[in-house]
């Protein structure tokens, strides 16, 4: 037990030290960025994105099917990942 | 004389918090029924001033600096009346709910007033060029509480204003307004086999994989991580956590793990997908389907050209609608669940749901609905884009005060000891790379031409 401990620690060692200096350098170059966009990864929708909206007022693609149906259908998958969800869970439990 | 404060209790402040009330006086005292009221008076306000024209109430928000621009060039006047407009709106509204929740208003008002120095120095940091654009104001949120509680310690005047819950519930109902069900429509069928097929069966896999392969026993924090890494970053972490009445320390920990990947996937995935060419439609839809933030999302995509942007954002606009569903249910799990099973076998009844259930999460599904189907239709998208650029700043504002409000409350011992031997690192990794494999299989499916006729996309 204390051996899988251990290992788990080393894992997760090996791959943060590595991620984080890859992520100050990748900061540090200012790599990944576009010049014709003024944010990044920090930015939120509407607050940091000058006319978001532009990219999701339903001009580039005209969906055949109604937004009602596609809403039943996020409604039953969502109702069935729920219940799967309880019954793995019950499943673990025993 | 500064008295730190000694435990990261949950997010609901506990050491400032009076009796949970209830019956009809919960509608105008308990937190969450306050947090709907200061966020719908935020939106109505918002919307007010947008549609009719008449007056400015956007809040104060930091230009970008640096990288040749001074700071100093956006400070005039119209930057100390949006800053005095900012002060004044938040601090009337949260002190009159403090009062109402049966605190002594002129502390907490003290409070809050350093609270929000605070908070203008941590949105002053986040707004330099390099972190503007990687790192989210959360993460400094977090650095400056954690220096000062850290260093001097926390003040004692200052702990009634330190109420994470309070303020993040306020800018999650504010939040609800910006999601818009009628972004379900953008990609159509694609869209949706894309963004939320694979969600839910994300959740579902770190979930167990947390809980039962790791035998994480901090609950919360495994929901917490798996929302964050499947939905949208710290956006949704700050929504489950709340409905998962998560630890302070279980949502900075999720929130700081994101950030990281975040920088990482927003430069490496784009040159994976060009390196194994498969294409910007099929590239595109992986980003939006897997890449945390939007923003970074967004600039990932473009990496790709025009088409890969678009089929970015279409996929992770429809991935942010899932937000409150899934702070929903995964705040009925807990109670029904988790909660559950340490207080009694019996089976929990509907009133006892409804007693337990968040309520601020009603606030922000009323202030989504109300915002995709009955303002949008009248006043059209951008109006109420124009309507979300000013509610998305004030939100940010409250997330600030949040952030800041746990690094306030927390130590770093307590950081170290949330580590658990590094296994929400292994949880989060692992569950990201499931997120991939099982995004770009249904996205294979759904866009390679294969198997379904290809969307055709206007960029």
């Amino acid at each position: 037990m204390k051996r899988n401990g251990l290992i788990v620690k080393i894992i997760s060692f090996v791959i943060l030290v590595p991620s984080f200096i890859t992520a100050v350098y990748i900061m540090a170059n200012h790599l990944g960025l576009q010049d014709s966009l003024d944010f990044g990864a920090g930015a939120y929708y509407y607050a940091d994105m000058p006319n978001f909206w532009k990219w999701t007022d339903g001009g580039a693609y005209t969906s055949p099917v109604s937004m009602w149906v596609l809403i039943l259908l996020f409604l039953l998958w969502g109702a069935l990942m729920y219940k799967l969800w309880i019954w793995i869970d019950s499943r673990a439990d025993k | 004389m500064s008295k730190t404060i000694d435990n990261a209790e949950v997010l609901q402040d506990k050491t400032v918090q009076p009796e949970k009330p209830k019956g009809i006086k919960a509608l105008w005292s308990s937190e969450d029924a306050l947090a709907n009221w200061i966020g719908f008076i935020l939106i109505i306000i918002g919307a007010v001033a947008v549609l009719s024209g008449s007056f400015d109430f956007s809040p104060l928000k930091f230009s970008t600096w640096g990288n040749g621009t001074n700071l100093l060039e956006q400070i005039n006047g119209a930057f100390f009346g949006k800053l005095i407009l900012t002060y004044l709106v938040l601090a009337v509204l949260f002190t009159v709910g403090a009062k109402l929740k049966g605190e002594n208003p002129l502390k907490f008002f003290v409070g809050f007033s350093v609270l929000f120095v605070l908070a203008i120095i941590v949105r002053l940091i986040s707004a330099e060029y390099t972190m503007n654009r990687y790192l989210e104001w959360a993460f400094f949120a977090l650095i400056v509480g954690l220096l000062v509680s850290n260093t001097i310690g926390t003040p004692s005047w200052l702990k009634p204003a330190v109420q994470t819950e309070y303020y993040i519930k306020t800018g999650l109902v504010v939040m609800g307004f910006s999601v818009l069900f009628s972004n379900i429509v953008n990609f159509g069928l694609y869209g949706l086999a894309i963004a939320w097929f694979v969600t839910p069966v994300v959740i579902i896999f770190m979930w167990f994989f947390g809980t039962r392969v790791l035998k994480i026993e901090n609950k919360p924090l495994v929901i917490t991580l798996a929302t964050a890494t499947s939905v949208c970053g710290t956006a949704a972490a700050i929504a489950t956590a709340a409905a998962a009445k998560a630890k302070k320390t279980d949502l900075s920990l999720a929130v700081s793990i994101s950030i990281l990947f975040t920088i990482l996937m927003m430069v490496f995935e784009p040159i994976i997908i060009r390196v194994t060419g498969l294409g910007q439609l099929m590239g595109g839809a992986l980003i939006g389907g897997t890449v945390d933030s939007t923003g970074a999302v967004t600039v990932a995509g473009t990496a790709l050209g025009e088409l890969g942007q678009t089929t970015a954002v279409l996929v992770k606009s429809i991935q942010n609608i899932l937000i409150g569903f899934i702070a929903f249910a995964v705040a009925v799990f807990f109670t029904t669940r988790v909660e559950k099973s340490s207080d009694s076998e019996q089976k929990v009844t509907a009133k006892e749901i409804w007693y337990r259930l968040p309520k601020f999460i009603l606030g922000f599904f009323a202030a989504s609905l109300i915002a995709s189907f009955v303002l949008l239709p009248v006043v059209g998208k951008e109006n109420i884009s124009a309507i979300n650029s000013v509610l998305d700043q004030y939100k940010n504002w409250a997330f600030v005060l949040a952030f800041t409000s746990i690094g306030l409350g927390t130590n770093f011992r307590e950081i170290k000891s949330q580590l658990t031997g590094g296994k929400p690192m292994i949880l989060y990794v692992v569950g990201q790379v499931f997120n991939i494999v099982l995004t770009l299989a249904v996205v294979y499916i759904a866009l390679s031409g294969k198997f379904f006729p290809l969307p055709n996309l206007a960029t």
